[in-house]
């Protein structure tokens, strides 16, 4: 299935992208083909976009930044779903969130049994 | 194969994808698996969530209650950009 970005909503929103994230916003054929599936036999769906957020500001950011260009955001964390949750069918912002890394608060009141 | 002390039962289908007859074999089989499990008071996700491939099973699964969580996602995200296609078919 094809992107529902046009081009040039695609580029402007590449660009706002990279002056928020600098090289953490890729448009490049290896990122995008490495998000567009997980381990499953769903057939894939290649994001225009991928981006390495670090704090949960800059997840705002992008999420805000695709609403405006009406991009769909799929979120990616280790690509091993078997349901194609992460395929991005209709193209738009894969969010890589792998280098959201560090443990914040361990809530141990809020633990469920 | 199958973790089914807790209630999880998986079958791996052996196939050749770019076989379109095993494909279709394969997707009837797992079409009668998730309903025998719905019969059975069972869902057709669990622990592996709602993605691509099960979808057309929540309407089954869940009935009027679907319209519920439609309502809920319309009100989060009333463009549809959150993983549009995922889980809830709106």
């Amino acid at each position: 299935m094809a992107s529902v970005l046009a081009p040039l909503l695609r580029d402007r929103l590449a660009a706002e992208l990279r002056t928020l994230l600098g090289d953490r916003c890729s448009t490049s054929s290896s990122h995008r083909e490495q998000h567009s599936h997980g381990e499953s036999w769903h057939p894939p769906g290649e994001p225009d976009i991928v981006v390495f957020p670090t704090s949960t500001d800059e997840v705002s950011g992008i999420v805000a930044a695709a609403a405006r260009h009406g991009a769909p955001i799929v979120p990616f964390g280790a690509g091993s779903s078997l349901e194609g949750h992460v395929n991005a069918m209709s193209g738009g912002v894969s969010i890589d969130t792998t280098r959201m890394n560090k443990v914040l608060r361990v809530s141990v009141a809020w633990r469920r049994s | 194969m199958s973790h089914a002390g807790d209630g999880n039962f998986h079958l791996v289908f052996v196939v050749t994808p770019e076989d379109a007859d095993e494909m279709a074999q394969a997707q009837t089989i797992n079409a009668r698996l998730v309903h025998r499990a719905l019969a059975m008071g069972g869902t057709c996700g669990r622990e592996h969530g709602v993605g691509l491939g099960k979808i057309g099973y929540l309407q089954e699964e869940h009935g009027e209650t679907l319209e519920v969580m439609r309502t809920i996602k319309r009100a989060l995200d009333p463009q549809n950009l959150m993983n549009p296609g995922k889980m809830i078919a709106l």
